[in-house]
């Protein structure tokens, strides 16, 4: 299904902190971001890029010490999601906005069986006087869900603990367990990093059809290049806490705008650079302590000049689909004439 | 482009995996007697040849038993049944003094960075303590500077601690240590495994480049196909104990021949795949090694199984030159894929 | 060639910076807490009272004075005299030298002799464990007093047999808490990374079992000291710990037991005075075990 246009989720300048210590890090300086309905959007980063902090904030479920310290998250167009108060946050929770983590084993409840999490969930966003009718109702409800992820014998499943189950299948557990409140947007924190890779195809292919028969809207994170390539429409590249790149996947990955993404993609093994070296990326992620000048890549970027330690680089468009934050790119940039020479 | 692979001579391989078997019984020998449980039979029967210079990739998801074999090889872990032989030399239950010898030329690189190095010393120690323990007299040896150097590490952490160190530089320490005593093979257990893209091709580009300068062999243990594929000269996979396909990593990669390999290829999710998304044509997960299927271990996943599948363990066969499959069915998975 | 790590890691001069600030801060926390600075206040204290107190102390031990026996506290006896006018003050300092003579060497002795039964049967298993176990398990089904009078009667009462006798009741303690940690280290990547190297079972022992167990058995180290003191007392009190007229705490109990209701004083202060003891070594173990866990675990790297 092609992406509507009509925007479900905005983030306008998000700005997240840390404390540690009595010192704030500013690990979000201020992002922004659209995700549009029907979309798939693959937030690709490294670690210290800020990806999981950004789908954390998303639903305020940051650690202790976190805090969103500036910014608006738009749900629909009207609900500020930042400000909410508790009780509509978890009204929202669940029922518009669902999140899957890495590890489901963690994250379901060890001591309950499956179909009692499940029915809870659901009785959670009831109001009190329908519940106790209602929970043969979710249960049955849970039932269906379950063999929608593709999970055999679900009737079984529901009077089954966690750990008797597999990784695989607690995995579409969660997913189920995710969906049951019909969301509209779907939150995927790493959900098959840990999982095998004929699994993980498994999970990305359930993932696709589910977003197809319900149009769902996923922001998907991950660190994996090649799991975006194969479930994304649109990519955002995170880099130290900002967005460096974003773009239709086919775009930013056959040509990539930002000097991060290019060395990102070519330092990928695959069989086709066999006996060549690959690309590495010289020196380390900043340190987020204190203010930073000027573009956040330029001590690691080769292509770096003066200005990109001094100014912090405009979001510009650039190439098909792209927005890249980057000097080099934009009307008038040295680049951009170069390229336009060249595919001339 | 290919880099060439200097070779120190032809035939004679230097690590040679004979029908291993590794297998862990539970409980104590009462339970053993009244279970009719065997045990878990991690190796079950495999087979394999390093040769000098020569990079083996051996593939396999969780549960395939493949970091149990690299163990097993080293004399790190019990060996049940099986003989390995380095240099020709039969090492596979050897101990004390005379294995000692054999660790000085094989040594392992383990997944997790920081638990493999013993918390309480410094780098400094770290890397310097292989010489204290063969005893190997000063001007053999490289000095610690010298040996961060070659890991592409700043001096100045030889004083701190592991913990101090990044996921990455923990890692290159136990590259670091491996190289001190000039190992002719190199078993590395996942070495890519948890490390962002960027770490993880420097590090891949050490290992590439200190097999160019130093001829050195590596048993490459992964789950990962993409690494195997780039860097491998040879590939074994792994399913639940057993090899199921072996041969060159280029013609394997390109033709796999059993339907498991297949998966796995085509699981992978590729950059490449210009927008059309692959199907997976392989359904379940991996069984518990504790009680595998019978026949070929495949069979229940498998959309070619008959019944000889369920109820004969295929062998190893060659089906093309230097390709080895274990599959009943392979001409036909072939025939049919061509189609 | 890929470049590598050109640039300065930010996490070399910052990490040594900060395992200095933390071993610092450490030390700052244990005197942070009002347990902690109590505890610490107390152990400093009898330690300083029992190394120059007896010089300092305005009688001898042995000072008898028969026209003041059990006299109540006065300007000339602080705490007041026992039943031979001995001053009870210089008697509970000299007390304190004592106490700390027996329980330090005892539960020293016995971490050393546990902690070498607990590596060798924790790391090599097999038979040297099960003797291992065998003893610990047999020492320990007899109450430590009941064992320690046992072993008494035997050698006769004096100070080194004292403290011999305290060592090998708690050393199975340490034998088993120690074994259990080796157990546990044991099952780390690190041993199995050594031995893929080519370390030997000694080596392995010594540098890397051994100084990652250490840290725990000091804190148990600090605990079991008012339980050897109180031991200690105990069979002074019973009358096989120090011979007289050397003035242990418990020596110090039992004669002022028989004047209890004529002068209390004896009683009541010696008691104290145990007391005091051991919660001081109490709240000083419990300030570095929160110490060593889970804040300074980086310092000292030790990785439950």
């Amino acid at each position: 299904m092609t992406p509507g246009s009509e925007v479900v989720l905005a983030l306008d300048d998000v700005a997240v902190e840390y404390e540690s210590r009595g010192s704030a890090m500013r690990v979000l300086p201020g992002v922004s971001l659209e995700l549009r309905r029907g979309e798939v959007v693959g937030l690709v980063g490294e670690s210290g890029s800020g990806k999981s902090t950004l789908a954390l904030a998303i639903l305020r479920l940051l650690p202790a010490n976190g805090r969103i310290v500036g910014g608006e998250i738009l749900l629909d167009g009207s609900i500020d999601l930042a400000r909410l108060g508790e009780e509509a946050l978890r009204e929202t929770r669940g029922p518009k906005v669902a999140m899957v983590f890495q590890d489901p084993l963690t994250s379901l409840n060890p001591t309950f069986k499956i179909g009692g999490q499940m029915v809870d969930v659901q009785a959670a966003h009831t109001p009190r006087r329908a519940r106790r009718a209602d929970r043969k109702v979710f249960l049955e409800r849970a039932i269906s869900l379950l063999g929608k992820v593709g999970l055999p014998d679900p009737g079984q499943i529901v009077r089954s603990y966690p750990h008797q189950l597999s990784g695989g299948m607690r995995q579409r557990v969660m997913i189920a367990m995710a969906l049951s409140l019909e969301p509209e947007l779907l939150i995927a924190d790493e959900p098959t990093s840990a999982l095998d890779v004929t699994l993980e195809a498994q999970i990305l292919a359930l993932l696709r059809s589910i977003q197809a028969s319900r149009n769902l809207t996923i922001l998907f994170v991950t660190h994996d290049l090649n799991v975006v390539a194969q479930i994304c429409d649109r990519v955002v590249v995170m880099y130290a806490g900002e967005i460096v790149e974003q773009g239709r996947v086919l775009d930013v990955f056959e040509h990539p705008r930002h000097p991060y993404t290019e060395a990102l993609l070519e330092a990928v093994p695959t069989r086709r650079n066999r006996g060549r070296a690959l690309a590495t990326i010289p020196g380390q992620v900043p340190s987020l302590l204190g203010e930073l000048r000027g573009c956040r890549f330029a001590d690691r970027c080769s292509y770096a000049k003066q200005c990109c330690r001094t100014e912090m680089p405009p979001v510009v468009a650039s190439g098909e689909s792209q927005a890249v934050r980057c000097h080099m790119r934009g009307p008038g940039a040295l680049w951009e004439s170069q390229d336009a020479k060249a595919q001339q | 482009m290919s880099t060439p692979i200097p070779r120190v001579e032809a035939g004679g391989s230097l690590l040679s995996i004979l029908d291993l078997r590794v297998v862990f019984s539970e409980g104590g020998a009462v339970s053993r007697l009244f279970s009719k449980n065997k045990g878990v039979q991690a190796v079950d029967g495999v087979s394999l040849d390093v040769a000098p210079s020569e990079i083996v990739g051996i593939v396999g998801e969780s549960g395939s038993g493949k970091t149990t074999l690299a163990l097993a090889a080293l004399g790190l872990t019990q060996v049940t049944g099986g003989h390995v032989l380095y240099d020709g030399q039969d090492i596979t239950r050897l101990g004390g003094s005379r294995i000692r010898r054999v660790r000085r030329n094989a040594v392992m690189i383990f997944q997790d960075p920081h638990s493999s190095l013993s918390p309480r010393m410094r780098v400094s120690s770290l890397l310097m303590e292989p010489y204290f323990i063969h005893k190997v007299p000063e001007p053999e040896r490289y000095g610690v500077a010298e040996l961060l150097e070659m890991v592409e590490l700043p001096s100045r952490l030889a004083s701190l601690y592991p913990h101090e160190l990044s996921g990455g530089q923990a890692r290159r320490v136990g590259i670091a240590r491996a190289l001190t005593l000039r190992p002719r093979l190199i078993v590395a257990d996942e070495p890519t495994t948890g490390l962002d893209v960027s770490a993880a091709s420097s590090i891949l580009n050490l290992l590439q480049s200190l097999r160019v300068n130093y001829g050195t062999a590596y048993l490459i243990i992964t789950h990962a196909l993409n690494v195997v594929g780039y860097l491998a000269d040879r590939i074994a996979v792994m399913y639940l104990g057993r090899i199921v396909e072996s041969g060159p990593a280029e013609q394997t990669y390109d033709a796999p021949l059993h339907p498991y390999t297949q998966a796995l290829i085509a699981a992978i999710p590729e950059m490449d795949a210009r927008g059309g998304k692959r199907e997976t044509f392989v359904s379940g997960e991996i069984p518990s090694p504790r009680d595998p299927p019978s026949g070929c271990h495949f069979h229940p996943r498998c959309p070619f199984a008959v019944q000889t599948c369920r109820d004969v363990a295929p062998l190893l066969e060659e089906a093309r030159p230097d390709q080895w499959v274990a599959c009943h069915r392979w001409r036909e998975v072939a025939s049919l894929e061509q189609a | 060639m890929g470049a590598g790590l050109s640039n300065p890691s930010p996490l070399g001069p910052v990490a040594k910076a900060s395992r200095r600030a933390r071993a610092r801060s450490g030390v700052a926390l244990i005197l942070r807490t009002p347990g902690g600075l109590i505890g610490t206040v107390i152990v400093v204290g009898l330690i300083v009272l029992a190394i120059f107190g007896p010089d300092l102390a305005p009688y001898t031990f042995s000072q008898i004075d028969v026209n003041s026996p059990l006299q109540g506290p006065t300007l000339h006896h602080l705490l007041g005299t026992d039943q031979l006018g001995r001053d009870l003050l210089s008697r509970l300092i000299y007390g304190t030298r004592i106490e700390l003579e027996v329980a330090v060497p005892a539960v020293a002795t016995a971490l050393g002799v546990g902690l070498l039964l607990g590596l060798l049967g924790g790391y090599l298993g097999g038979l040297v464990d099960n003797v291992v176990v065998l003893f610990t398990d047999t020492c320990q089904s007899f109450p430590a007093i009941v064992l320690a009078l046992a072993l008494l009667t035997v050698l006769g009462p004096s100070l080194p047999n004292l403290i011999i006798v305290i060592a090998v009741t708690f050393s199975p303690n340490y034998a088993r808490t120690s074994r259990a940690l080796v157990l546990s280290v044991k099952q780390n990547q690190y041993i199995v990374a050594e031995r893929a190297l080519g370390a030997g079972r000694l080596r392995i022992m010594v540098r890397h079992v051994l100084p990652n167990i250490v840290a725990p058995l000091f804190i148990l180290l600090a605990m079991d000291t008012p339980s050897a003191i109180t031991t200690e007392a105990g069979l002074s009190f019973l009358g096989l710990g120090v011979p007289p007229p050397e003035p242990s705490w418990g020596t110090i109990l039992s004669d002022g037991f028989n004047s209890i209701f004529q002068a209390p004083w004896a009683v009541l202060f010696a008691s104290m005075a145990l007391g005091i003891a051991t919660v001081g070594f109490l709240l000083f173990g419990e300030a570095l075990r929160d110490m060593l866990d889970p804040r300074l675990r980086g310092v000292t790297g030790w990785r439950a």
